[in-house]
């Protein structure tokens, strides 16, 4: 569902696809890319931009799982395990191989699509449900590969363990060991992810994705290769998840196998159903909306747990955080299944034709 | 022709009745959505104005307490465990409060945050807290303490008492200090009894043993190269690493795989959630292996759990047994009847909670001792303090013992559950085998040097 600003005609095909249209939208998007340049000046917290650089890394892993399921329709509950997969290739180029961490990024988002287009090789025959049995596969062949087969001494032995050895990413003389350098490692690369996302589905191999997503046998009649194209989703999705599985690696400076579970996998979907399948901002406002809310019940239940009685406050008080958290989420899907882009596209088709009810 | 004028009518009445019912219903479900939408907003601003309320007292009254922070999994795979610890810890503090005047005559409270056992909300709850800036922790959890570590070590804002003495936790020494061995250094001791107690002439043959543990970094704590080695030379043969979930459906396939390597033990780093169904499978199987648990594992819960099958478990601690008369002890138990306290509250980890908040006492007493002002009282002295621990008694909980280069305990003992007559009846409990032995010292040698205050 898009709407144009009153007055505002489409009169050329690359008008018609063009992200910004006009020079309102130009002006907002300058002003909010010098907000993102600025904001570790304005907010100087390092809670919060721990925060905010946490939901900035998922949010590309989130676009690599929207332009797998959202918009190619190929259903994924292992899309953690490939953020791994890049985290664990990433450690090994940085110490195994010696490499800086500007050439180990790439080549963990290459990694970690080639692994996507060895378990996307199902998908060729596979749809729906079984489709996403094979992707939980993954995930455990995946992690369970992390947990026996990965050798600690491969990255470094224990010294790698405690962290200690694994050096802040430098570039030139920044070093990224605050929260603030940190964030502007981040921030770029969430924008950068965040263009490519948007650009891919306005292009032909996006317009490609929807068509086999919405009904694949068409899409094979009118000449779209669903071997190629389902290939080239799961390459492209576990792509953007393993670019950010790198950078959380740069951010923590650690990994374990025990961080890319299978419940982790499913949150990542819930997200986009939450923020909009298959909705250029879904990616967005889906891991906003859950890391927001999860930090809300976190920070609540300690406070709730302080005004019952010291016995029910640990066991009643920590889990009342899940119970505010479960609940907004369920009340949330029942009332907007669409997702928050859904709300977000009525708002501002409301906001556009105001006074008048329709659009 | 009327006829069918009027059945048209009434049809188009119909449809237009449906798309008003339609209309409405969605109208109703609109508002639906803004009053649901209303009510969660108002909800947490409740929330937050009493979280805020809550926190907000005045500052003379602030300077006055001392608030000890808890990080650990409340709601995760591990919160079976963190829940009763920080039962343990209220309750503490709550005495020391009522009958010690706090610490240093300043009324303790609690701040805690969940991690639910995962990396980005612990890092988040880390930094909350790290925000107010408490200068004493307690914290539980191996991966997220791994992740944490240079955070930890970087920051050097809090003395931390862990639950985890797992490798990258403990050390390289730093900020942080164990309540038990190093792990590695726990199971080297268990060896060396293991070695004493086999019966070498009679078997032809070593012991075997099978690593039985979660495949989470608190079960891979066993793992280490040095313990290897150290198995190797005392001549005892691992034969199997099996990994087991925390909540055990199936214990049958776990053990007929040690079994069939050759196992006579299976030892691992449990709690006791996971144990007993273990400890029964293999009564009912008949198998004959033997169980081996770390400090954490050595909790009466166990018994309460597996019932006579909990017979011949063995354990390596350097806590008080629950059963001994200490002051400690006694304190505990009394406070446990006193308030109904729930069978899986009376283990390991309510002790440990006690015991982390009787050491905060201590460290911050004797550090504000030895700098004389509060404002004097940092993390670098209280690391300081604690690191000058020579055996100290935590008032008969357990011993504790800290250096420059050491963040566990060198001395343990080897306990085992038995069937021993308190009185007229026959009870189950852990017993001690041996008296307080020196452990082997199993840290990686690159670890040993101390990280800056």
């Amino acid at each position: 569902m898009a709407t144009r600003p009153a007055g505002v005609y489409d009169v050329t095909y690359q008008q018609d696809i063009a992200v910004v249209r006009t020079l309102p939208q130009w002006i907002s998007l300058f002003i909010f890319l010098c907000f993102l340049a600025v904001f570790p000046i304005l907010f100087p917290n390092r809670y919060l931009l721990n925060l905010v650089n946490t939901i900035l890394i998922f949010i590309i892993s989130a676009y690599g799982l929207n332009i797998l399921t959202g918009y190619a329709g190929q259903i994924s509950v292992g899309h953690a395990a490939f953020m791994g997969v890049g985290a664990y290739a990433c450690a090994t180029f940085m110490t195994s191989l010696r490499l800086s961490f500007w050439i180990s990024l790439p080549l963990s988002g290459i990694t970690a699509g080639l692994v996507g287009i060895l378990f996307g090789f199902p998908s060729l025959r596979l749809k729906g449900f079984y489709l996403a049995m094979t992707t939980i596969a993954a995930q455990f062949i995946i992690t369970s590969f992390f947990l026996h087969f990965y050798k600690p001494e491969v990255l470094g032995g224990v010294k790698f363990l405690s962290g200690v050895t694994l050096k802040p990413i430098q570039l030139g003389t920044i070093t990224f060991n605050t929260q603030e350098n940190l964030y502007y490692l981040i921030m770029p690369c969430t924008v950068i992810m965040t263009f490519f996302a948007r650009n891919l589905v306005r292009s032909r191999l996006g317009r490609a994705f929807v068509a086999i997503r919405d009904n694949d046998l068409a899409a094979e009649i009118m000449g779209i290769s669903l071997f190629h194209y389902k290939l080239k989703a799961f390459f492209i999705g576990c792509f953007f998840a393993g670019i950010s599985g790198a950078i959380y690696i740069a951010f923590m400076r650690i990994i374990r196998p025990d961080q890319y579970t299978l419940m982790d996998s499913i949150w990542i979907l819930g997200i986009l159903i939450i923020g909009g399948l298959g909705s250029h901002l879904g990616p967005i406002f889906g891991v906003i909306f859950v890391k927001l809310l999860d930090e809300v019940a976190l920070l609540f239940a300690p406070a709730l747990g302080k005004m019952l009685p010291a016995a029910l406050s640990s066991r009643i008080g920590a889990s009342m955080g899940l119970v505010i958290f479960g609940f907004i989420v369920v009340l949330f899907l029942i009332l907007e299944p669409r997702g928050i882009a859904h709300r977000w596209e009525i708002l501002k088709g409301r906001f556009r034709h105001w006074p008048f009810t329709y659009g | 022709m009327a006829k069918k004028i009027g059945i048209i009518k009434e049809v188009g009445e119909k449809i237009n009745g449906g798309l008003k019912k339609r209309r409405e219903r969605r109208k109703y479900m609109k508002r639906n959505f803004l009053v649901a939408l209303c009510l969660s907003v108002v909800f947490i601003l409740i929330l937050s104005s009493s979280a805020i309320y809550a926190q907000s007292t005045p500052k003379a009254k602030e300077k006055e307490k001392f608030g000890i922070a808890f990080l650990g999994d409340l709601t995760g795979p591990l919160g079976f465990w963190n829940a009763p610890r920080l039962v343990g810890i209220q309750d503490a503090a709550e005495y020391l409060n009522k009958h010690h005047g706090g610490i240093a005559n300043r009324e303790i409270f609690l701040e805690w945050a969940d991690t639910k056992s995962k990396i980005d909300i612990a890092t988040s709850g880390y930094e909350r807290l790290k925000a107010k800036k408490f200068p004493v922790w307690h914290t539980c959890g191996t991966g997220e303490q791994q992740m944490l570590k240079p955070r930890y070590e970087e920051d050097r804002s809090q003395v931390i008492f862990t639950c985890s003495t797992s490798p990258g936790v403990i050390y390289p020494p730093g900020y942080v200090f164990g309540t038990a061995a190093y792990y590695p250094d726990e199971w080297g001791l268990f060896f060396d009894w293991l070695v004493e107690t086999w019966d070498f002439k009679k078997m032809g043959r070593g012991p075997k043993v099978a690593i039985l543990t979660y495949s989470s970094g608190y079960g891979k704590a066993c793992i280490t190269d040095e313990l290897f080695a150290y198995a190797k030379k005392k001549g005892i043969e691992i034969v199997d690493t099996i990994f087991v979930p925390f909540v055990v459906v199936d214990a049958a396939t776990p053990l007929l795989k040690a079994k069939k390597a050759g196992a006579d033990w299976c030892f691992g780093q449990w709690i006791y959630q996971s144990v007993p169904p273990f400890l029964i499978e293999n009564q009912k199987l008949d198998l004959g292996l033997k169980f081996a648990v770390n400090t954490f594992g050595v909790d009466d819960v166990m018994i309460t759990m597996a019932k006579e099958a909990s017979i011949g478990l063995t354990g390596i601690t350097n806590w008080t047994l629950p059963w001994e008369n200490t002051t400690g002890m006694k304190i505990i138990r009394e406070t446990l009847e006193k308030k109904f306290r729930r069978p899986e509250d009376r283990g390991a980890s309510y002790i440990l909670g006690w015991m982390n908040t009787w050491q905060t006492k201590m460290v911050v007493e004797q550090t504000l001792k030895r700098v004389g002002k509060w404002e004097k009282v940092t993390p670098a002295e209280l690391r300081k303090t604690a690191e000058t621990w020579k055996k100290v008694d935590i008032n008969g909980l357990g011993i504790m013992e800290y250096g420059l280069n050491q963040r566990g305990v060198t001395e343990s003992k080897i306990v085992q559950v038995q069937k021993v007559k308190v009185g007229d009846k026959e009870e189950l409990r852990w017993v001690a085998l041996t008296d307080m032995r020196k452990v082997p010292r199993l840290v990686p040698p690159e670890w040993e040097k101390p990280l800056p205050y």
